[in-house]
């Protein structure tokens, strides 16, 4: 009997939940692997568009993207503009949160034919999808329907070559991204009462004695202080000695690939050794945190000792000397005060140039579902063509004169629109915001615009160092599948190597000399580093040949 | 007293029989369905899935052969027979982290198989019910967190600047080690993270097990003059031998599966020597790739996986089969 | 009447063996659940402390905050995903337990002939996966694409739970079947009425096993589940974690009633509002680890 009731119960709960589940589901059987017409299937109608243009049949078209993406563009005023201006609409369909999930479902949707009209996918995707027909070839499209972004192909032929196929194809757009480097931020008010002048630090070696400075000075007190830390890699100084990986028509020296910016030495340059020896140095006498050294100190460990004052430089990201006053420096300690060193020079005077991100990348790459009709490609390419017109420029970099920014008498224009005041307001409330380092439409990038979005203290920095003569050369390589999969195979085995075994000669469980250094350089060739140079010295002539 | 029956009949006139003839097949066939019928009819739900959900994508395996696109899918992706394999083994650096991946394996299987059984056999010795319960109930907390929490904790309290452990081993006069950047203390952290993590929920197996002894057996042992450990090693585990050999089975085919999310948290360039394994090298190859993701050869380098490892289940289970008598298939 | 163990052993004192015993287990367990405290204390402390690294113990500048924010949010849709997890665990479990106990039931059957096939075809997908795409392909011909059953019906026969529990059924003795056969049942009467009660404590602790599974699915929800009103806690939670370290930006912190939001107590408070329901669970499903539940069942 006992048992027949709890069967009965167990039943019951299974009936009830069952029609919960069927309530509470919307559920859209998606049975057709076949590619379907995915734009009408899957869109919302509902445009905003004031006025549908004779030309093209609908003026709105799906977008899969990034949800974080998709959640910047619903807060941006300049979108609502430029959807406003161009009266087209894009329905984005949300994806996952992390790039890499993004993309993984690019290839979910494919398979089972159910990608939105337009989709954002990275180049290696669009190119090879492209040519087995996922995707439209938008050349002659762009031809005929994008006169801007026609002129723009032109004008920029290193842009053409990098997103053409083999076939003369061009299956995905590439839009610009800004071009910053890394910034050394450091404790204004702990230099003054350790008596550095700030002015007056502008070689490597002042640098290192700086730090001496403030180790003797800080360190004396607390075990713990050590002056300069960071986050993951503390392998970023190698652009200071000339040390950089890189690529040109002369060959390649270094990891470059997926390398172009962080994680950029060469070993094999002749100031290499001088590298590895001076953060021997800064280790030996305590002036670099060792746990950053050890690889072993996380963006937390980092953020914490430079708020409680237990480090008083780094170089890192650009706006990182206003996070930390944004986030907990003042509030701590009254005076803390974070400023930017200036780029440091070479003993000429000379700035020494250093490593920034390339103009073009591989991800956040647009393409066109090849089951669209002429009537949606001619929309989605108004849509982009209008950013590349000079009113889209302006408007995607700036806003609205009068609201966002305002011309000087020299053409020069400032914002007006207050970066701390916009960026920090709730999620999901409307702002300004020109953070184009963030994917929201494919468009070229006003790099003035860019540094001047942010607080005085970053933007007056940026603006002064980020000028082209202080960046090393960065090409952007086009790489054949083949040299991608040797690439990627090699890089993930050397890179590591490379940087353990020079963790090891800075730590000391290796020792410093030529002749181990010498060894080390061959033990990385054998693993591969050759090839890998070779291979990037092959496609820098292929890229740069036609 | 079947069994005698059937003697004395072989051994009696052996002219006089003659011997019968086996049935035709599908008339045995017949009659095992007709006699088993509910047993089929049970099975029903398990065939199905093993069907459509398991084999069903199994067949996918053959991307592993393919130059595998997801436009063109399965069926259509150009075929290139061996050309990932012989790319994993003339890997270099493929071959070399062989033996860092056998010895995490190997190491994780042997420290971490035993762990759950001896706390379950000394949580069976606990009197009090309350005290009993808490513990057990505690225990399996840990397999709720995440792999990221669980390294987080860990780091913090194996700080050098100002961790627990280090702040003890400064007060008793030693320097501070910084664990986490040791190649030595890699494996040894990883196996413990992955005993804390599982212990109480493998646990559950042999408690729920331990529950089926009958007391009399307990009772008949105390009469005997028996001690606690006597009952222990000659009642309670020879009673849960079953569970152990399935849980044993059951280890040896997930050996090669690693907790990615630890080891890549737990990686950093100082422990480069001890902590690369084949599974983070595979995918920081298909991770850190800007190119097309190559979906082919994940999935060759893990069919010689699932290879390696089913030929050590099947080893194990004719193992256990002549020396214990379980056998799982 | 026989008496239970513990009257039996009402009255015998604690020996040294029941001392260490116990201090030592209990020190196991403090040692599990710390992590689970450490969470909490985060979620609690206020996020100018957690920048600075100065919370280990216990929590500083202690508020509700961060629960609060998370669970209002109407952007995380907090409720609408328990509330998901809450249905696909139940159903997937009812389903889960049911289907692998019968069929470990039948492949314990001794006289089944096909048992031992059966579980090595079973063991060959256990051991053998083809990977996510294959699977994706697969599940969305049958129509799994932004279904809720998606959650249900695939994963309800894990082959190592059915390993587990036929070797439980193994351990039963086959007196019991034999007895009920001559008392002229069929095989689906013995099962119930025989088999069925006596298994209490492995279907608990298979049900346990298939409800945590199910609730801390990720990849699964993630791949198939896209409406927003079908995801689970664990999608709709990745979201805050997400959107609370965006490293890019300098104003990701927020305040609220003078308390610091930041990425780590949010990212606790979701980690915890995520494990806290299926947490429960555990010590409702203790009662049936009863011991004795043979008792009486097989004579001689």
């Amino acid at each position: 009997m006992k048992n027949i009731k709890k069967f009965v119960a167990i039943l019951l709960t299974l009936a009830m939940t069952t029609v919960l589940a069927g309530c509470g589901s919307s559920s859209k059987n998606d049975s057709s692997a076949e590619p379907t017409a995915a734009g009408t299937d899957t869109a919302a109608q509902a445009t905003t568009a004031p006025d549908a243009s004779a030309d093209t049949s609908a003026n709105s078209y799906t977008m899969f993207m990034r949800s974080q993406y998709v959640d910047w563009i619903k807060e941006l005023k300049w979108y609502d503009a430029a959807e406003q201006n161009t009266g087209i609409h894009v329905e984005y369909v949300a994806g996952p949160e992390e790039i890499a999930d993004t993309y993984t479902e690019v290839d979910q949707r494919i398979a089972s034919g159910t990608l939105a009209d337009a989709a954002m996918v990275n180049l290696a995707q669009a190119k090879v999808y492209g040519e087995q027909g996922a995707f439209v070839d938008l050349a002659p499209y762009i031809a005929k329907y994008a006169p801007n972004l026609q002129a723009y192909i032109n004008a920029n032929p290193s842009y053409k070559a990098y997103v053409t196929s083999d076939n003369g194809a061009i299956y995905g757009l590439v839009k610009e991204t800004p071009i910053f480097a890394d910034l050394i931020g450091y404790r204004a008010d702990q230099f003054k009462e350790a008596g550095i002048d700030a002015a007056s630090v502008k070689t490597v070696d002042d640098f290192t004695n700086a730090l001496r400075t403030l180790k003797a000075y800080y360190g004396a007190n607390d075990s713990n202080y050590y002056p300069l830390s960071g986050r993951d890699s503390a392998l970023r100084f190698a652009a200071w000695f000339n040390a950089a990986s890189y690529v040109d028509a002369q060959g390649s020296g270094g990891v470059y690939y997926n390398h172009e910016k962080d994680g950029s030495f060469n070993i094999k340059a002749d100031g290499a050794y001088t590298w590895v020896e001076t953060m021997k140095t800064w280790y030996d006498e305590g002036l670099i945190n060792p746990l950053w050294v050890a690889g072993t100190n996380a963006e937390g460990d980092w953020e914490s000792q430079t708020l409680e004052g237990q480090a008083s430089i780094f170089y890192d990201y650009y706006n990182r000397a206003e996070w930390f006053m944004e986030n907990g420096g003042p509030d701590n300690n009254s005076n803390y005060d974070m400023q930017v060193l200036d780029f440091l020079k070479d003993a000429n005077g000379k700035t020494i140039p250093v490593t920034t991100s390339t103009l073009y990348q591989s991800g956040c790459v647009t393409a066109v579902n090849s089951s669209c009709d002429e009537a949606k490609i001619a929309t989605i390419l108004k849509f982009i063509d209008y950013f590349y017109s000079e009113e889209g420029i302006t408007l995607a970099n700036w806003g609205v004169e009068g609201e966002s920014f305002q011309t000087a008498s020299d053409g020069s224009k400032s914002f007006i629109a207050d970066y701390t005041a916009e960026e920090s307001k709730a999620a999901g409330e409307k702002k300004w915001s020109f953070l184009s380092d963030r994917f929201t439409v494919t468009k070229p990038v006003d790099q003035t615009g860019f540094y001047s979005w942010n607080t005085k203290l970053i933007s007056d920095a940026a603006n002064k160092n980020f000028v082209s003569d202080n960046f090393l050369v960065r090409p952007t390589l086009i790489y054949s599948t083949e040299q991608e999969e040797q690439l990627t195979t090699l890089v993930a085995s050397v890179f590591e190597a490379e940087c353990a075994g020079i963790t090891e000669f800075i730590n000391g469980t290796r020792e410093l000399n030529q002749d181990n250094w010498k060894a080390f350089i061959q033990e990385m060739d054998t693993m591969g580093l050759a090839d890998i140079e070779k291979i990037q010295a092959e496609a820098y002539s292929n890229t740069f040949s036609n | 007293m079947r069994k005698k029956g059937m003697e004395m009949l072989k051994n009696s006139n052996k002219e006089n029989i003659i011997p019968l003839k086996k049935k035709p097949l599908n008339q045995r066939i017949m009659k095992d369905l007709k006699k088993n019928k509910q047993l089929y009819m049970l099975l029903i739900p398990g065939i199905i899935s093993l069907i459509l959900f398991k084999y069903g994508p199994l067949f996918g395996m053959s991307i592993a052969f393919e130059n595998f696109s997801a436009f063109k899918g399965i069926f259509k992706s150009d075929w290139v027979g061996l050309k990932w394999f012989i790319k994993i083994f003339h890997d270099a650096y493929m071959l070399k982290l062989i033996k860092n991946t056998i010895i995490l394996a190997v190491l994780s299987l042997v420290v971490v198989f035993p762990i759950p059984i001896i706390f379950s056999l000394f949580l069976n010795e606990i009197i009090h019910k309350p005290i009993r319960s808490i513990v057990q109930s505690l225990s399996f907390l840990p397999y709720f967190i995440s792999s990221a929490v669980m390294v987080s904790i860990t780091f913090t309290m194996l700080s050098p600047t100002n961790g627990i452990v280090n702040n003890l081993i400064k007060f008793l006069g030693g320097t501070a080690v910084n664990f986490q950047a040791s190649p030595a203390w890699f494996r040894p952290l990883y196996v413990f993270l992955q005993v804390w993590q599982t212990f109480g929920y493998s646990a559950v197996i042999y408690i729920a097990a331990m529950t089926s002894i009958d007391p009399a057996l307990y009772e008949a042992a105390e009469v005997d003059g028996a001690n606690r450990w006597v009952k222990m090693f000659q009642i309670t585990l020879p009673s849960i031998t079953t569970s152990v050999i399935t849980m044993l089975i059951i280890s040896v085919g997930n050996i090669f599966t690693v907790d990615l999310d630890r080891i890549l948290l737990m990686y950093n360039p100082s422990v480069y020597s001890s902590a690369d394994v084949i599974q983070s090298y595979v995918y920081r190859i298909a991770f850190e790739s800007t190119g097309f993701p190559n979906y082919s050869y994940g999935t060759a380098v893990n069919l010689l996986k699932s290879i390696v490892a089913f030929v050590l289940v099947m080893l194990t289970n004719k193992a256990a089969n002549k020396y214990a008598e379980t056998r799982l298939f | 009447m026989k008496k239970t163990i513990s009257e039996t052993k009402t009255g015998k004192k604690m020996t040294l063996f029941d001392i260490i015993n116990n201090t030592v287990l209990l020190f196991v367990s403090f040692v599990c659940v710390y992590p689970f405290l450490y969470i909490l204390f985060i979620a609690c402390s206020d996020g100018r402390y957690l920048t600075l690294g100065q919370v280990s113990f216990f929590p500083k500048g202690f508020n509700i905050e961060s629960f609060v924010y998370v669970l209002s949010n109407s952007k995380f849709n907090i409720f609408t995903g328990i509330s998901n997890s809450f249905i696909y665990t139940i159903l997937g479990t009812l389903i889960a337990v049911i289907f692998t106990y019968i069929t470990a039931y039948v492949l314990s059957r001794s006289r089944f002939r096909h048992r031992y096939v059966i579980m090595a075809l079973f063991v060959i997908t256990w051991v053998f996966e083809a990977g996510i795409i294959p699977q994706y392909i697969v599940y969305s011909k049958l129509g799994f694409v932004d279904n809720l059953w998606v959650m249900i019906i695939p994963g309800a026969i894990n082959t190592q739970f059915l390993l587990i529990t036929k070797a439980f059924l193994d351990g039963l003795p086959i007196e019991l079947e034999e007895a009920s056969f001559i008392d002229g049942a069929t095989d689906f009467q013995t099962l119930c009425r025989i088999y069925f009660p006596l298994s209490k404590p492995i279907i608990a602790t298979i049900g346990l096993f298939n409800a945590v599974s199910i609730w801390n699915q990720y990849l699964m929800p993630q791949m198939f589940l896209k409406s927003n009103n079908l995801k689970t806690i664990q999608q709709l939670l990745k979201s805050v974690v997400i959107t609370a370290s965006d490293s890019g930006t300098v104003f990701t912190n927020i305040t609220r009633n003078g308390i610091t939001l930041n990425q780590y107590n949010m990212k606790a408070a979701a980690i915890f509002v995520a494990m806290a329901p299926i947490v429960c669970v555990y010590p409702f499903v203790q009662k049936y680890f009863k011991k004795g539940i043979l008792i009486g069942s097989v004579k001689g």
